[in-house]
Formats: C-alpha cells, structure tokens, sequence
C-alpha cells in the first residue's frame, strides 16, 4: 500500500518539476504589467521651454501661460525623439519626422500629433499620472 | 565548395558562440550602455573579445547566404526538403540573433532600433500577442539579453543540427575562419556607440534592416513592411520545389530592390 502511494508520487514529481520551473519562465515572458508614470515635480523646478525627463521617456513643456506634458516617443515607430532649441522642433532621429514644440505634426512619415500625458497640479506641484 | 563553405559557417559558429560566452560574464542587462563601454575600454582584452564576436558573427551570416547561393546556383537542390527547411529557419534565427545582438549594445541606435521593432511587432495583427516577449517594462534590455544569450543560440543550434546531423569542429577550417575573422577585424572597425546624451540627426539600425527602415521612412505601412521581410524567406522555401527562373529573377528582383533603398 506504501509502495503504491511512493510510487504515485513519484510518477507525479517530474510533472510538479516541469510545472514548477516552468511558471517562473511563463510569467517571466507573457505577463508585465506596465509600470504607470508616476512622478511629483515642483513647479519652481521646471524652467520655461521643454525639459526631457529620461526615467519617464517624456517632455514638460512650460511657457508663461501653460504647461504639456508629452510622451517623447516618435508617433510613427515609437523612436525617442530629439528637442532642437534652434528651430524649437522635435525631430525623429530613426525616419526624420518632425513636430512642433506644441506637439502638432509637421512632416512625416508620422501621422498624428505627439501623445499628449495628462497630469493634475496641485499644491504648486505637478502631479504625472 | 558548398561543403567547405559549411565547414567554415560551423566553424564561424562556434568562434561567435565561444566569444559571446566570454563577454557575456561582463554585460549587464540593468546597465547595459555602461558595461558594454567597461568591456570595451577598460576590461582586459574587451575590446578584442567583442569585435571577434561582432566579426564572427557578421561573416557567419555571409556565409550562410554564400552557402545558399551556392546551393540554389545548382540545377537541383539535393538536399532533403527538411533539411533545406532548416537551413532557411538557421538564417532567419541568425538574423534576429544578429539584431537581437545590435539591441544589446544599447547605445542610442540599439535603443532606436529595439522601439521600432516594438512598434512593428505591435501593429502586426498576430504577432502583437508576442510583444511581451520581447519588452521588459523594467529593464529594458534584458528579454533581449535572454534572447540573444539562451534560447537564439539554442534554437540555432537545433536547427544547425536538423539541418547537418552533427555539429564538428574541423580544427583546419576552424583555424581557417578564425584567421579571416581576425584579419576582417584588423582592417575594419566596430560601428561607433552613439553616447545615450549625443545630440544625433540620424540613427541607424543593423545593416540587414536599412532597407525596411528606409521604406518606412518612404511612408510604407507596416503590413508593406512585413511582406518586404518575409518573401526572400517564402521564395527560398518555394525554390526547393520548383528551382524555376521566375522564382530565381524574383528572389534577384527583390535584393535589387531591398539594395536600392539601404543605400
């Protein structure tokens, strides 16, 4: 009767083996949760123009009047995009589309206007996310 | 000749997955620009460890595709038609080891060049369930270090193997595609890492990828540009059957065109 029930499980270990090492694999390729921008910034701390913000791949324009917050990647292929403080232009390095520094489309091969990031402020502070 | 091109392929190979283990022990996916940096300027013999990889690698793919030439330039195909699958398969794994090797230096093309592959893999009906397999929110590189340092190598392997039965070393081509590796090496250099604060007009991709690349810039959508990627591949396959001319002044018509928008 032992026998049996050693036996039983032994038939059954390799399979909790395979199933076991396997989990970490499968979640380790299919799921990945997309961390949330998240990001508190002063407002004293923002200069007017466009600052880039690297960790969150993003642009913060502030003028006199406003503030954008926008995703920095290329509407096209998704390239990160470069800030020209000359012509005050995005420009994408990968196919050369070009934006305003309000976001709007210029040239393309990209079709829409920059993905704009919604943001609250709130205590003198902007609040990302 | 087919042969002795094989021989040297194998031999290839085995120099791209020898150095690739050596410079694995000093990359890290969480720092990836930094390290490859480290092992290029200051880890004791880096730098030469890296271009025998990147050099080896890049004459193994030519060679591949001389060996193929070789093969469809004969009336008949005799090989199997499995085999002459997986030597097909071998090139294609070969290329997306070769790409998924570019992402890893992870200078500011490798990143240019890692995002546009999201975004074709995201816009392709199908093979956008795959794209978490290739994007890691969290570090960005390291699904494509898995990639390129595991199961690539692995499924190359598998299929080198379908595709010849038994993987050698024959030590004279051995030495052979060593010698030529490190002579390409003496006289060529590595493409130069564009710094991740460099102000730069323009990033390229790999080589292979100029061409899609600069038909996406041209406005080509990206059904358009999985089609151009995937014919060479179906008209490789469909040459076994029939070996015709139609398939063969495609197949030229195509690299014609792919050439014209590289450069």
């Amino acid at each position: 009767m032992l026998n049996k029930k050693r036996r039983k499980f032994l038939n059954l270990l390799p399979y909790t083996l395979v199933g076991g090492f396997s989990y970490p694999v499968v979640k380790f390729f299919l799921f990945n949760d997309k961390p949330e921008i998240k990001m508190l910034i002063p407002l004293k701390e923002l200069k007017e123009g466009i600052t880039y913000i690297e960790k969150s791949k993003i642009f913060i324009y502030k003028n006199s009047q406003n503030i954008d917050i926008y995703n920095a990647h290329c509407t096209h292929m998704g390239c990160i995009l470069n800030f020209n403080k000359d012509t005050k232009q995005f420009n994408c390095p990968c196919h050369k589309s070009r934006f305003d520094i309000d976001g709007t489309r210029l040239r393309g091969p990209a079709k829409r206007d920059l993905d704009k990031i919604a943001f609250k402020i709130k205590n003198k502070t902007l609040q990302v996310g | 000749m087919s042969k002795y091109v094989a021989w040297v392929t194998q031999a290839l190979f085995i120099i791209s997955l020898l150095s690739g283990l050596i410079v694995v022990f000093v990359y890290y996916p969480s720092n990836a620009y930094d390290s490859v940096q480290k092992l290029s300027f200051i880890t004791p013999f880096g730098l030469f460890f890296r271009e025998l990889h990147y050099f080896s690698s890049e004459i193994f793919i030519f060679s591949i595709l001389v060996h193929i030439l070789i093969e469809l330039s004969k009336k008949e195909i005799k090989i199997n038609f499995k085999s002459w699958i997986y030597s097909i398969f071998a090139l294609l794994v070969a290329l997306v080891l070769m790409f998924t090797g570019f992402v890893l230096k992870a200078d500011q093309s490798a990143n240019a060049a890692a995002e546009v592959a999201f975004s074709l893999l995201k816009d392709t009906p199908f093979l956008d369930k795959f794209l978490p397999l290739v994007r890691d929110n969290f570090v960005f590189y390291w699904k494509f270090f898995v990639w390129h340092g595991l199961f690539l190598p692995l499924i190359i392997e598998y299929a080198i193997l379908k595709h010849v039965r038994k993987l050698s070393v024959n030590i004279s081509y051995f030495t052979i595609a060593l010698g030529v590796t490190l002579l390409v090496s003496l006289f060529l250099n590595l493409p130069r890492d564009i710094g991740l604060d460099e102000k730069v007009l323009h990033v390229k991709g790999p080589w292979f990828f100029w061409g899609a690349e600069n038909m996406l810039q041209a406005g080509l959508s990206v059904l358009g540009i999985n089609v151009v990627i995937i014919l060479p591949f179906l008209l490789l396959i469909g040459m076994y059957k029939s070996n015709t001319k139609l398939l063969k002044i495609l197949l030229l018509l195509w690299v014609i065109i792919y050439a014209y928008f590289s450069v």
